[in-house]
């Protein structure tokens, strides 16, 4: 069982990770901003010279907090299928220009970029804390937590499910095969109610009535 | 499909937001006001199992894999209200822990996957008495509403021109639809086989 994998790198020790959350959410959304709002009022042509500046700060912000640059890089690219599919739509009907196409793609990548770089240096609770210093509601952060805190014993028990699938039913295809995907959601589902169930069992225990404030 | 950071302008950002935004508000104070306790880490573990179907995708053989959004499902087994908070929950967190989708853009994926899921679907859902065939064509339909949602933010922002690829994204959502109220009966099926009070209960 792999515990707290989902932000692995945010408990590193660098002088990013050491600045205070609530500045780092902060910037990442002033930054956002720049990024989608700012620049693009430019012009495309002018929007390619800020991307690349941004993406110079980009790449010394991560440098500095040391968080492994393949990972920061793998990750940035799961916005490729999305973004090269539009992008090549768009440029073969001809409504966009080749700076234009460019700057689109340099966009979202540095947007999933900058986004990545707050939450590899900013565990989630601390995103949460401060979250909830700002207002949103009990209720919403409270269900936040909780998925944060169980995803991983899901994950454990996804894999085991898959592991056991493949031993005695891979030769499964087509209908059934969807049949036995239902299954297993409808399993995990099952097991998500119970486990709930525990959860609030042991909350009443240690005296939990529901209040949230 | 969740879109990403950098693909809707400004206006249309800020509509879905706001309209996201006001939803999620209205839906949580109405759930607060009458939440059980044990329904508090109920909510919790949902939450998680979205956000793990959502991420799990599952081959089903010549090279095509499917997952399930999920709202649907949530929607009839906790009502539309608690499973818009849920499926709103799991795709912030998908969106700051896996990227999949933006921050900026995230009131467009609440609007496409949450609202037309959990109350367009549930909608559709309440209205046709057939609970089997219910079941089929609210999904199916909420496959096609959020794509054609998805299609006029993008085409709005520029990003698309409405007709060309268009038709295809219509063909693509309509299955993808279809196969999520499939699933979502089959999963029922399963719940009522296996722990009936979960369907019954709700």
């Amino acid at each position: 069982m792999k515990h707290a994998f989902i932000d692995r790198h945010a408990n590193l020790n660098s002088s990013i990770h050491r600045l205070s959350p609530a500045l780092k959410i902060k910037s990442t959304f002033l930054f956002l901003a720049v990024l989608l709002i700012g620049l693009p009022l430019l012009g495309y042509k002018n929007a390619l010279v800020g991307f690349c500046v941004y993406g110079i700060l980009a790449l010394v912000t991560a440098l500095i907090s040391q968080v492994p640059f393949f990972f920061l890089l793998t990750r940035s690219a799961l916005v490729l299928p999305f973004s090269a599919l539009i992008v090549t739509v768009n440029y073969f009907s001809g409504n966009f220009t080749l700076a234009q196409m460019v700057a689109t793609l340099f966009k979202s990548l540095l947007s999933i970029f900058t986004l990545l770089m707050l939450t590899s240096t900013t565990p989630f609770h601390e995103i949460l804390k401060e979250l909830s210093r700002w207002g949103f509601p009990k209720l919403f952060i409270i269900i936040l937590a909780f998925m944060y805190r169980y995803f991983f014993l899901l994950v454990g028990e996804i894999e085991a499910l898959e592991r056991a699938l493949q031993m005695r039913h891979s030769t499964v295809h087509g209908w059934q095969r969807i049949k036995v995907y239902a299954n297993i959601v409808g399993l995990l589902l099952v097991r998500s109610y119970e486990r709930a169930e525990r959860v609030y069992h042991a909350m009443q225990m240690r005296g939990f009535t529901g209040d949230l404030s | 499909m969740h879109i990403p950071d950098g693909f809707l302008n400004t206006p249309v950002t800020l509509v879905t937001v706001g309209a996201a935004a006001v939803t999620l508000a209205y839906s949580i104070n109405k759930v607060n006001q009458r939440i059980k306790p044990e329904q508090i880490p109920l909510m919790g573990l949902l939450a998680s199992f979205v956000f793990m179907i959502q991420l799990f995708s599952f081959p089903i053989g010549v090279g095509t894999s499917i997952h399930l959004t999920g709202a649907l499902l949530i929607s009839i087994l906790l009502g539309p209200l608690a499973g818009f908070i849920i499926m709103s929950v799991s795709l912030l967190a998908l969106a700051i822990l896996f990227q999949h989708g933006g921050i900026f853009s995230l009131g467009a994926n609440i609007l496409n996957m949450a609202v037309v899921g959990c109350f367009i679907g549930y909608g559709i859902y309440r209205l046709i008495p057939g609970k089997r065939l219910a079941v089929i064509v609210a999904g199916t339909l909420s496959g096609l509403i959020s794509a054609l949602l998805c299609a006029a933010e993008l085409s709005l922002s520029g990003m698309l021109e409405f007709s060309s690829a268009f038709k295809t994204m219509l063909l693509i959502y309509g299955v993808t639809g279809l196969i999520e109220g499939v699933i979502t009966l089959l999963i029922l099926d399963f719940l009522l086989r296996v722990k009936p009070e979960m369907v019954l209960n709700s």
